[in-house]
């Protein structure tokens, strides 16, 4: 149909073939980009993940946050219910999750003994979901009892593998920043066309990644850190598979979604320049919510500074903290996925 | 169902077959010999412990080997650490739970799945089940002691031989061997 009305009008082929111009570009730095990152992540797993998390973690963490802020409505009304619970919920979750660890400590918990525990807390974080979808399904009238036997397979998930179901988080929260791309682009479907090729490309990719990574020698240095990064993928959870393979996959992923929100977020997902607050609804609500977002926004600006100073200091330590507080960040993006994905919700509220 | 939905239902199942019939029938059937004369591991009895090793470096100028005394005579009676009792039950109960209120939304919702969707929710569970019983048909009964960080401390299968001194230890609740060893140039 397009080619039928192209070759009738010309203006039309020019329009569309500006379009594509104006896609290309963006398409070839993006698969430049993850290119640039398997390459790296095949040959050198652990530099990669150590430089990704160094450069990337802090700004992304603030883009996000500037992102959500964005797409909260200036006045909650009927939304009332959900935006506190996704609040609150999100808050508490990552409190307990972050008392796990002195917990199992000071109780001295062995592994089962830690395996319930973080089964108790996904348990918890389920139940959590279930009522953000609950909640937001009565809001919209829409069925949500599907989320029940959903959560109830998710926690026996949990139960009988808890190293599995927290691996599972490890790896799809990467993933998670993919649909978000994928939503913002659904005004430009060209380009959402050229992202969504790239996106079919990343299995083929990651294939690649396993293939060189299989058969390589373990990541080099019998260090802590590099101990500690090979664990965070999962390596004593998943024995069998190499240690190289596993660094690998996880950094790439880790990487994507970085270059997500660091560089394709803000010139996508922003309607405004990011430090142009007054594009914030809850911004021009009111002096005090002006007040607050400008506090959370040049707070965490100036988290990003301290974070930077804290990796150049002691970075083993610095990211062990900073993969146990960013799980505020993993929580907080499930609401807002939930209310992405629903039938009549979309992070609109312009 | 369209013919051509016919014939691709009908292939994904013949695929199915063909992955998870073999698996099944063959499950049990031992692994061939090493060709290359390398003697296999022994495959340890379901009464073998699962043992934590913990290595650790010292400024000081010989090894220890600190054993908890109760391990010192293996304790034929306990059963190697799987799913705990709790752990069982509540995934069995949620897993139950789960089928339970997942036919009560179909009934309720009077969904009636499209023809295509029932063909593609099939083939997926096909392939996962397929898959999934072709890696894990052989999978031991037991836990597998996972071996963790210790494979750093010989990365290149080099035998590490040396002497420690033997120290047996009170029981401190966890069955944990500590091997401290001298830090290089001490």
């Amino acid at each position: 149909m397009s080619v039928a009305i192209e070759a009738i009008r010309p203006e039309a082929r020019a329009a569309n073939a500006g379009t594509r111009s104006g896609v290309a570009a963006p398409a070839a730095l993006a698969a430049a980009f993850v290119a640039a990152a398997a390459v790296a992540a095949a040959v050198a797993p652990v530099w990669l993940s150590i430089v990704a998390v160094f450069v990337f973690a802090g700004p992304h963490n603030w883009i996000e946050a500037r992102y959500f802020l964005a797409r909260l409505p200036g006045r909650w009304g009927r939304s009332r219910g959900f935006f506190s619970l996704a609040i609150g919920g999100s808050t508490a979750m990552t409190a307990l999750y972050v008392a796990m660890g002195p917990v199992a400590r000071a109780f001295e918990l062995g592994d089962a003994g830690a395996g319930a525990l973080i089964a108790t807390w996904a348990t918890l974080a389920i139940a959590w979901l279930v009522a953000i979808v609950a909640v937001l399904g009565r809001q919209v009238n829409g069925d949500w009892t599907w989320a029940v036997p959903v959560g109830l397979l998710a926690v026996a998930f949990a139960w009988w593998s808890p190293g599995l179901w927290w691996l599972g988080l490890v790896y799809g929260h990467p993933i998670v920043a993919l649909v978000f791309l994928d939503r913002e682009l659904r005004r430009r479907p060209n380009m959402r066309r050229a992202v969504r090729w790239l996106y079919a490309s990343l299995p083929v990719v990651l294939a690649g990644i396993w293939i060189a990574s299989a058969s390589g020698n373990s990541p080099a240095g019998l260090d802590g850190l590099t101990m500690r990064i090979a664990d965070h993928a999962g390596a004593t959870i998943l024995p069998s598979v190499p240690d190289r393979l596993l660094v690998a996959t996880h950094a790439f992923l880790e990487t994507v979604h970085y270059g997500v929100w660091v560089i394709a977020m803000p010139f996508i997902g922003f309607r405004s320049a990011p430090w142009r607050l007054s594009g914030v609804p809850l911004w021009r609500r009111s002096r005090i919510s002006a007040l607050a977002v400008t506090m959370i926004l040049a707070g965490g600006g100036v988290l990003v500074a301290v974070l930077w100073g804290a990796f150049a200091i002691d970075y083993g330590t610095t990211r062990d903290v900073y993969f146990t507080i960013a799980m505020l960040h993993v929580l907080v993006e499930a609401p807002f996925l939930v209310r992405l994905l629903s039938p009549r919700g979309a992070l609109d509220v312009s | 169902m369209t013919s051509n939905l016919r014939r691709i239902a009908i292939a994904t199942f013949c695929c199915a077959l063909w992955c998870v019939l073999p698996t099944a029938t063959g499950a049990d059937i031992a692994r061939p010999d090493n060709p290359n004369g390398a003697k296999s591991v022994p495959r340890p009895s379901r009464n073998d412990q699962l043992v934590t090793i913990e290595i650790e470096g010292t400024d000081g100028w010989q090894g220890y080997l600190y054993i908890p005394e109760s391990m010192l005579a293996v304790d034929a009676t306990s059963q190697p650490a799987g799913m705990s009792a709790a752990g069982t039950t509540i995934s069995g109960v949620a897993l139950s739970l789960s089928i339970v209120f997942g036919g009560l939304w179909l009934a309720k919702s009077r969904k009636r799945l499209g023809t295509q969707a029932t063909v593609t929710a099939a083939s997926i569970l096909i392939v996962l089940v397929g898959t999934a019983t072709y890696a894990l048909a052989n999978a031991s009964p037991y836990p597998l002691a996972n071996v963790g960080t210790l494979r750093k401390a010989a990365p290149n299968g080099d035998p590490l031989k040396g002497q420690v001194r033997l120290i047996k230890v009170a029981d401190d609740g966890e069955k944990k061997i500590r091997l401290v060893l001298p830090r290089e140039g001490t």
